[in-house]
């Protein structure tokens, strides 16, 4: 217990400790976060109306933002898959970083969950026995069990594997690999019963598609490898950990085929919508082409289409195995379907309205710096935990130091 | 297609649904039921009862039993802001709640009935006749007593029964009108609580011309202010038309 | 395979972890702290701006409807006209209105009589205190009134912005939507609080001090019948009917969800919901579904009923009817 208690104070310190780069980058995410917060002050007090939703559009930004990001965080899969059952020796380098942003993504959707709350300060009406918990009926009771049990898997995993390297010990097999076979499982659940909170709508014709889960997968495998491959380069280029090239690659091969079958659903999807234009279709059509003079959604869409198309092209030529083109395929994948998946997901399910009313959203001033801030803390938590968890997997930070400068291990981490 | 009551229709509609809606809500909870096994007996709690027993939302909530009123009552809505008037203001009532006695016989004693006018040259010009087939005035007044109307073999409707004299004609409606369902109630829909009252047929409609009169519409939805990409000002009208 | 880190591992920076904290360190962080915690109070700033009383212990410690027992409930209805006094300069009689034995309501509408004039609309705001900006905002009424184009039902095609001199028009017909107290609710369904329930005479009501404002209901319902509190409800003093019911009509708080509940504090009184009391053309019948002899039964047995989106299986109790 005590020298638990240690450990979190080196971690607490070890947390200051850094180059000017660092405080700067932390500080400019705590800032941002902070403008964040105070956005969200002002929502909570004058209430949803610093919103751009309305009655018709009653879901935004704040919403599609953690749609994409659950399926970001379920995309730390990809690492532990070929790590643990495909037994790839390279993968364990990068496993944790993985888990470790999987972590703060989730924290991510959680937080953006609860801005979009009307009553947060009611949050507690959820947690039996206090609250009501309308489990198993709401989805959305089910996405809560999931997310929050993701969560835990991944403290749980990444925190034992971290405790056990800071005191160079073999971690325990029984205490982490069942929870890292349930995570995998739990992964796939938390995007698919994400889809099904929408999917489950039989009023939403846009969403009641049993394609959605599927495409909701195969999105998320290209997002979320795609901002890994991003951040592993800056983890190798700014910190004394590193990454080699293998890792880069197997996401690389997982992206394209991700974004080979997501490519392939949007189209079955579109050809259903368009070629027998049902009533059902009006939502396809105004994301696409617009409806009664609406077209706000538009040039959004078509920008992500071609995003998408762009990452899809440098991604199955053998241009991106150069790093510079695949760094720009993984951008322009990240924002692609950012966009698709926000923007072109969650709001034409509300356009037109269940009565065919046309009503158009885009975030306001206040709603877009909530969700900035949200995306800086994500940041920010995720650039603290690798600050922390660095040293203690190159072994610098460790229960035992030897304070005379030696040689310092130079084994890689490995789990 | 309706069966009798509406209580056997609504067991036939749930029964369609336990076969069609219920089975395919099944499949989804089923796919993620394999999820998460230790939910089972929960769920199987939920989707085992029967479909007759209540909403599905009641199923964990512990009803404290509270006696009906636990506060007094406070006395029923008065809700005289409710606009309640009949749609049709005629001259004719004006004038009787400007004095008129309404005695058509006061001038009629005079003028003898004549058939063959269905234009009336001095008084009435007022009057268009817009009533199907009826072209005269003593299709419906009575040629003898001007108060009252004509029935089918020539006796007199007393001008309170209106009715019976729109139902010599309008059979369907008038058992509709007779059963609550065609023209407003007013007041208690349960019997013993207050008054019902129903409109008669001439307070709605003008028994010369009696298609129901255009109303000018009440202010409209608005476009949200909050929302993006508002119409252009005259415009309103023309959104969500083809 | 084994990789030689590029960079070398410096331990210099992380000994300074396993050595005590120095004086200077400590008030190096004991600055950075307090500019933190500055920062932080700053960005809470606007929390100031609460209005005293809005989020009371009182109502953070509220029960679920259906578990208050009756010294609980009148204490809550006692608080509420408080409030309501103190914000609206109204006091309010709130009632807990509970349901009817052996009554399960039913609506109708008629197609064919209804002229499109949205009194029913504009009633619907008089008596259930809706937030509105000023009389003739009708953004918040639980009817939406729809003018469609004759030779179909085309829900897509529509048009609520209609303004014309006079209605009806020649080639349109209209079709007034509310709530439908659907026996299979979608919306009481995905609430995750339960905060949205079917009561035993069919109404589905919404417990304002239970709902957390998450809108996912909105998103499930195939009416498009629920509204959202996107701000406090701005409403008049002289406009606010002062005869509510708990789970109706009474002034909703911010951030909550609300909806249609054929105006119970009426009908189960025994009184006809207002929007069927003001409809010029008698086009809306109200009544019980149990009772044979009821106005909505005689429509159910004599009269060709359509049901709004039936393939959705939410078997509403609200019925459109034709007639001629």
């Amino acid at each position: 217990m005590r020298d638990y208690l240690t450990f979190l104070l080196r971690v607490w310190r070890v947390s200051f400790q850094g180059s000017w780069k660092f405080y700067a980058w932390m500080t400019g995410l705590s800032v941002l976060s902070l403008i964040g917060l105070n956005a969200w002050a002002r929502q909570f007090v004058e209430g949803l109306q610093t919103t751009g939703m309305t009655n018709q559009v009653s879901w935004g930004a704040y919403i599609a933002n953690f749609t994409f990001l659950v399926g970001v965080a379920a995309a730390a899969v990809l690492l532990v898959i070929p790590a643990y059952i495909y037994k790839k020796e390279f993968m364990h380098e990068v496993v944790l970083f993985g888990e470790l942003m999987a972590i703060a993504v989730i924290v991510m959707c959680l937080l953006f969950v609860t801005v979009d709350l009307g009553h947060p300060d009611r949050f507690h009406h959820m947690i039996p026995p206090i609250g009501i918990f309308n489990f198993p009926g709401s989805i959305l009771s089910w996405d809560v069990i999931v997310l929050n049990g993701y969560l835990l898997l991944n403290l749980h995993i990444a925190g034992y594997l971290l405790y056990c390297r800071y005191h160079q010990r073999k971690p325990t097999k029984t205490f982490y690999i069942p929870f890292v076979f349930l995570s995998i499982a739990w992964a796939v659940s938390i995007h698919t019963v994400t889809a099904f909170l929408y999917v489950g709508l039989a009023g939403r014709s846009y969403w009641h598609h049993p394609l959605v889960p599927s495409r909701f997968l195969a999105s998320a495998f290209v997002a979320g490898p795609a901002l890994m491959i991003l951040t592993f380069q800056i983890i190798r280029r700014v910190t004394r950990y590193y990454i080699g090239d293998q890792p880069i690659f197997t996401l690389r091969m997982i992206m394209t085929v991700a974004m080979i079958i997501n490519m392939f659903l949007l189209g079955c999807e579109l050809f259903t919508e368009f070629y027998s234009p049902t009533e059902h279709a009006a939502a396809a059509h105004y994301l696409y082409f617009g409806l009664h003079g609406h077209r706000g959604l538009v040039p959004w869409i078509w920008t992500a289409i071609a995003l998408d198309f762009i990452g899809l092209t440098l991604l199955i030529t053998p241009l991106s195995r150069r790093i510079v083109w695949l760094n720009l395929a993984c951008v322009a994948c990240f924002i692609g379907i950012w966009t698709e998946k926000g923007m072109g997901l969650i709001i034409p399910g509300f356009v037109p309205s269940p009565l065919g009313q046309v009503v158009e959203y885009l975030p306001t001033l206040n709603e877009t710096l909530v969700c900035l801030g949200i995306w800086a803390f994500g940041t920010l938590l995720y650039s603290w935990m690798l600050h922390v968890a660095i040293p203690i997997m190159n072994g610098s930070l460790r229960a035992r130091p030897q304070l005379s400068p030696t040689e310092p291990e130079t084994a890689p981490a490995r789990f | 297609m309706l069966p009798a009551d509406p209580t056997s229709k609504e067991s036939h509609a749930r029964k369609a649904v336990s076969a069609r809606g219920r089975s395919g809500r099944w499949l989804a909870t089923g796919i993620a039921l394999v999820l998460a096994v230790a939910t089972w007996r929960g769920l199987h709690a939920q989707g085992g009862r029967d479909a007759t027993a209540g909403p599905r939302s009641e199923v964990k909530l512990p009803a404290v039993p509270r006696p009906a009123t636990a506060r007094p009552e406070v006395g029923l809505p008065g809700d005289a802001y409710l606009d309640r008037t009949p749609p049709r203001q005629t001259k004719g009532l004006d004038l009787v709640r400007a004095g008129w006695t309404y005695n058509c016989m006061e001038c009629h004693k005079l003028f003898p009935a004549r058939w063959h006018y269905d234009r009336p040259m001095t008084e009435h010009q007022d009057v268009k006749l817009d009533h199907g087939n009826n072209r005269f005035c003593l299709n419906c007044h009575h040629p003898a007593n001007r108060n009252a109307f004509v029935d089918y073999d020539g006796s007199q409707i007393a001008e309170a029964d209106v009715v019976l004299l729109c139902a010599k004609c309008h059979g369907p409606i008038y058992r509709d009108w007779q059963a609550g369902v065609h023209g407003r109630s007013n007041g208690f829909w349960k019997a013993g609580e207050g008054p019902k009252t129903k409109l008669r047929c001439i307070q709605c409609h003008d028994p010369h011309s009696p298609k129901f009169r255009p109303l000018p519409p009440l202010a409209p939805l608005r476009y949200p202010p909050r929302a993006a990409n508002p119409p252009v000002a005259g415009e309103g009208a023309a959104v969500g038309q083809h | 395979m084994s990789h030689e880190p590029r960079n070398e591992v410096s331990p210099k920076t992380i000994e300074q972890v396993y050595r005590p904290v120095t004086r200077r360190t400590f008030l190096k962080g004991a600055a950075a702290s307090m500019v933190g915690v500055a920062g932080l109070m700053a960005a809470l700033k606007p929390l100031l701006a609460l209005e005293q009383g809005e989020a009371t212990l009182d109502d953070l410690l509220q029960k679920h409807y259906r578990e208050l027992t009756p010294q609980e409930m009148q204490r809550i209805l006692q608080r509420l006209e408080d409030k309501c006094q103190r914000a609206y300069g109204v006091r309010p009689a709130i009632r807990d209105a509970r349901p009817l034995e052996g009554v399960e309501f039913g609506y109708a509408l008629n197609l064919t009589r209804c002229i499109g004039c949205r009194r029913c609309a504009h009633a619907c705001l008089k008596e259930n205190n809706q937030s509105r900006d000023d009389a003739n905002d009708i953004e918040m009424s639980y009817i939406r009134v729809l003018e469609m184009n004759k030779g179909a039902i085309n829900l897509e095609t529509s048009n609520v912005y209609y303004d014309p001199e006079q209605v009806p028009q020649k080639d349109k017909y209209y079709m007034p939507v509310q709530c439908h107290q659907c026996r299979q609710s979608p919306c009481t369904q995905v609430c995750p609080v339960q905060a949205t329930w079917q009561e035993p005479d069919g109404l589905v009501v919404v417990d304002y001090n239970w709902c957390i404002g998450c809108r996912y209901c909105m998103a499930a319902c195939p009416y498009e019948a629920r509204r959202f509190n996107y701000k406090r409800p701005t409403i008049v003093k002289d406009a606010i009917n002062p005869n509510q019911a708990y789970l109706s009509n009474r002034i909703r708080p911010k951030g909550v969800v609300e909806k249609c509940t054929f105006c119970l504090q009426r009908t189960r009184a025994g009184k006809y919901p207002a929007c069927l009391e003001v409809c010029p053309t008698g086009a809306r019948v109200f009544g019980n579904l149990l009772d044979p002899a009821s106005e909505i039964s005689y429509i159910l047995k004599n009269k060709r009923v359509y049901l709004l989106k039936e393939e959705v299986g939410t078997l509403p109790r609200f019925y459109y009817f034709f007639d001629q």
